[in-house]
């Protein structure tokens, strides 16, 4: 009997393995697959890590209208004018500033090429609808008086709201330099001390420091899933086979170590790449490529699920997209709390920035590693109950 | 309903059982009595995928080893749901009666171990092989799953691939996206064979091909079955897979309208399978069809082309009668012979191809 039962685990580990070489074999020699899954992670943090954040683009245009006409008003424009955001922020910012008497670009009309305009508040009520300013600051009368006996004073700041980044970027902006002339008037010194302390000293940050728990995570996850979703339904000669003695879980299992090793190199290669552009790592190098590998392995698990209820290739990529939109939007818009436990890439991103960034241990993490591998349990068992139990075509 | 009760006569002590109830008649020394003689039997099969519509009425068909069946008939005729009955793949409640027994296994009480003694060869090879792979993967692959070694493997599939004809190595390590469709095939059933299989099941292995390749791939067939005495069925609609079938099995709406050795079926046409092949000056179906027919003795008329019939009667030998018969309603006769006939005139005429009586 036990023979039996050795031999039964024998034979089953040895048509895994055969199902594992095939499907390796198989994604090698698919030039496309292995295009997805290597070429764009490599593409993209190359791109990313050769990228500065770069606000400049924006071309954030600012006119601050002086009714003051004062010592302070004056010291307000000028150090708006002089503003030094790369330093505060980590990145270069250069808003132009126009103040009260000055000529400022504005909406040509037809048949000009550049059309200039003075400062004056009736202009910038028209102008902050033509994409030419972006915000406006009113100083008002009484702007110095008010600090030299409250302490404080008013002003009143229009944003063109229609462009979100741009409102944000001047909002920004206007935020610092009040803050700067704050810190001028009432004699303290102004100290930024990043917290935790393992933020890099360097301010030459590149975007991929910046985001890499987002696109990192976010990258593997999605080759992964697109090309497991193939992996059963893209499978034509799997009826034949299932006419052998293999048995249907086992191809579930063997696609997905096949897949799994496929994902140990990308993770290797997007960890080296991670490396080579000198990205935030206070953490143990095999933490995080764990927690990478089982982001991938749970993407692979949700691709071959859909691949396994999906009866062609184009309703596997339809379904592939919808849930992969569903995610994202839950992700970066939502954030419904319930579902977001349950979705890898949210869950890779805080543990990513804990151990990578605050230097955590992989044990304090124990819950959103947990929740992973829920997920990645759940899509592998109902793959094998569906293929088992419920799919006709082989059946 | 069929005519045939072809339960074999070395077997009859338990055709009682097999009337009466053979799940619960049937001992496991029964079934081993039938798998020690047959590698096929089927008996009284009958499927129903839905509720009282039955696709397959009361088959009964068996082989012995070393034979090939010919499973012949129109679509849907229920070829492909016999075939899935012999390999265990319908089983009950869609298997309404009836069991089989196949390389001595009851298909569906014992089918992982029947799937270790038959291969199968899908219709469509380029749905059923690893394109990317060659010859020798693809063997390599499919054989693996049968637990078999890889030097076991490799040898056999060099031993049929070279029955098949895959004689260099270029060709055996080639992969398959590169290999003509006869090619493709024959990769197909060397995969189908790798575990060394009592019963070969070939779905439609001449479909899709040239005639010489069809011709080709059926002596490849012939030339398996004599080196390994593989017993095989073929599934097919091509008739000419007659001529290399021991036996042969006509498919009709789920029916089985005739079994046996081709050359004893075309035999149990009147006369013996004389026909009488009658060219005429001028003949309109519609108009001579019904006064042929009222001739005394005239059992089958067949339309054989233009201007053309076949007549089958129990009274052939009585041409100079027929003959009489024939110009007294109006047929004016060119020439006629005496042939005996093949495969086809059977075919059309139990197919119910027929026009005639």
């Amino acid at each position: 009997m036990s023979e039996d039962i050795l031999s039964d685990t024998r034979s089953r580990l040895l048509r895994i393995t055969n199902m594992v070489r095939k499907e390796v074999k198989t994604l090698i020699s698919d030039k496309t697959a292995m295009f997805i899954l290597f070429f764009i992670p490599f593409l993209l943090i190359l791109i990313l890590g050769t990228s500065q954040p770069n606000l400049e683009a924006t071309k954030t245009t600012i006119w601050i209208i002086d009714y003051d006409h004062s010592e302070r008003s004056e010291q307000f424009i000028e150090t708006m004018k002089s503003l030094n955001l790369s330093l505060a922020v980590g990145q270069r910012l250069t808003p132009k500033i126009y103040a009260s008497g000055e000529f400022a670009p504005i909406e040509p009309d037809l048949g000009e090429v550049e059309s200039y305009g003075n400062v004056t508040e009736e202009l910038a009520r028209r102008t902050i609808t033509t994409q030419y300013l972006d915000a406006y600051i009113i100083l008002p009368q009484g702007f110095e008086q008010d600090i030299s006996i409250n302490g404080t004073t008013t002003i009143i700041v229009y944003y063109d709201a229609i462009d979100f980044t741009k409102m944000i970027v001047s909002d920004m902006i206007v935020l610092v330099g009040s803050s700067e002339i704050q810190v001028k008037n009432m004699l303290f010194e102004r100290d930024i001390i990043y917290f935790p302390e393992t933020r890099p000293k360097n301010y030459d940050l590149n975007i991929l420091d910046l985001g890499a728990p987002y696109f990192v995570p976010l990258m593997l996850f999605f080759t992964m899933q697109l090309i497991s979703t193939q992996s059963i339904v893209g499978d034509i000669p799997l009826r034949r086979l299932l006419n052998t003695s293999l048995k249907r879980g086992e191809v579930i299992t063997g696609k997905l170590i096949a897949y799994t090793i496929i994902g140990i190199f990308q993770v290797l290669l997007s960890m080296s790449m991670l490396s080579i552009f000198k990205v935030t790592m206070h953490c143990l190098w095999l933490d995080l490529f764990l927690i990478l590998l089982l982001n991938s392995i749970v993407g692979i698990t949700m691709g071959i699920f859909i691949s396994t209820i999906t009866k062609s290739r184009l309703q596997a990529s339809q379904l592939f997209l919808l849930l992969f939109f569903l995610m994202y939007i839950n992700v970066y818009y939502v954030r419904n709390i319930f579902f977001l436990t349950f979705i890898p890439i949210e869950q890779t991103r805080i543990v990513y920035e804990f151990l990578a960034y605050r230097g955590k241990g992989m044990l304090s993490l124990w819950a959103p590693i947990m929740y992973m591998g829920i997920t990645g349990l759940f899509f592998y068992l109902a793959s094998v109950i569906y293929i088992k139990f419920i799919k006709k075509e082989f059946i | 309903m069929n005519d045939y009760n072809p339960f074999p006569q070395d077997l009859s002590s338990l055709h009682d059982k097999i009337s009466d109830n053979p799940f619960k008649n049937y001992t496991i020394r029964d079934y081993q009595e039938i798998g020690k003689k047959y590698d096929l039997f089927l008996s009284e099969a009958s499927v129903a995928y839905q509720k009282g519509k039955s696709v397959l009425h009361n088959i009964s068909l068996f082989l012995k080893p070393g034979e090939i069946l010919g499973l012949i008939g129109g679509s849907g005729a229920g070829k492909s749901t016999c075939m899935r009955v012999m390999t265990g793949q319908i089983k009950p409640p869609q298997l309404t009666h009836g069991f089989a027994v196949t390389a001595g296994y009851r298909a569906v009480r014992d089918n992982l171990k029947l799937i270790h003694q038959i291969g199968y060869v899908p219709q469509l090879e380029y749905l059923s092989l690893y394109e990317q792979f060659s010859a020798l993967d693809n063997c390599l692959f499919f054989g693996r799953n049968y637990c078999i070694s890889k030097k076991q493997i490799l040898k056999r599939a060099r031993e049929i691939l070279g029955i098949l004809g895959f004689e260099n190595e270029e060709l055996l390590n080639k992969p398959v996206k590169y290999l003509s469709g006869g090619e493709r095939k024959r990769v197909s059933i060397a995969v189908g064979l790798i575990n060394t299989p009592k019963v070969l099941f070939l779905d439609e292995p001449t479909t899709g091909l040239d005639p010489h390749l069809r011709i080709g791939v059926l002596n490849f067939l012939l030339k398996i079955n004599k080196e390994f005495n593989t017993t095989m069925v073929i599934v097919s609609h091509d008739l000419e897979i007659a001529d290399y079938c021991t036996k042969v099995a006509i498919l009709n709406f789920g029916e089985l309208a005739g079994f046996g050795k081709p050359k004893d079926l075309v035999e149990s046409l009147p006369s013996h399978g004389k026909m009488l092949n009658i060219h005429l000056k001028s003949y309109n179906s519609r108009i001579h069809l019904r006064k042929i027919k009222e001739i005394a003795g005239i059992r089958y008329v067949l339309n054989a082309g233009r201007n053309q019939i076949k007549l089958f009667s129990d009274e052939i030998e009585n041409l100079n009668l027929i003959i009489s018969q024939l110009r007294e309603i109006g047929l004016e006769i060119e020439h006629f012979s005496l042939d005996q006939a093949v495969f086809l005139e059977y075919f059309r005429i139990k197919g119910k191809h027929i026009e005639g009586v």
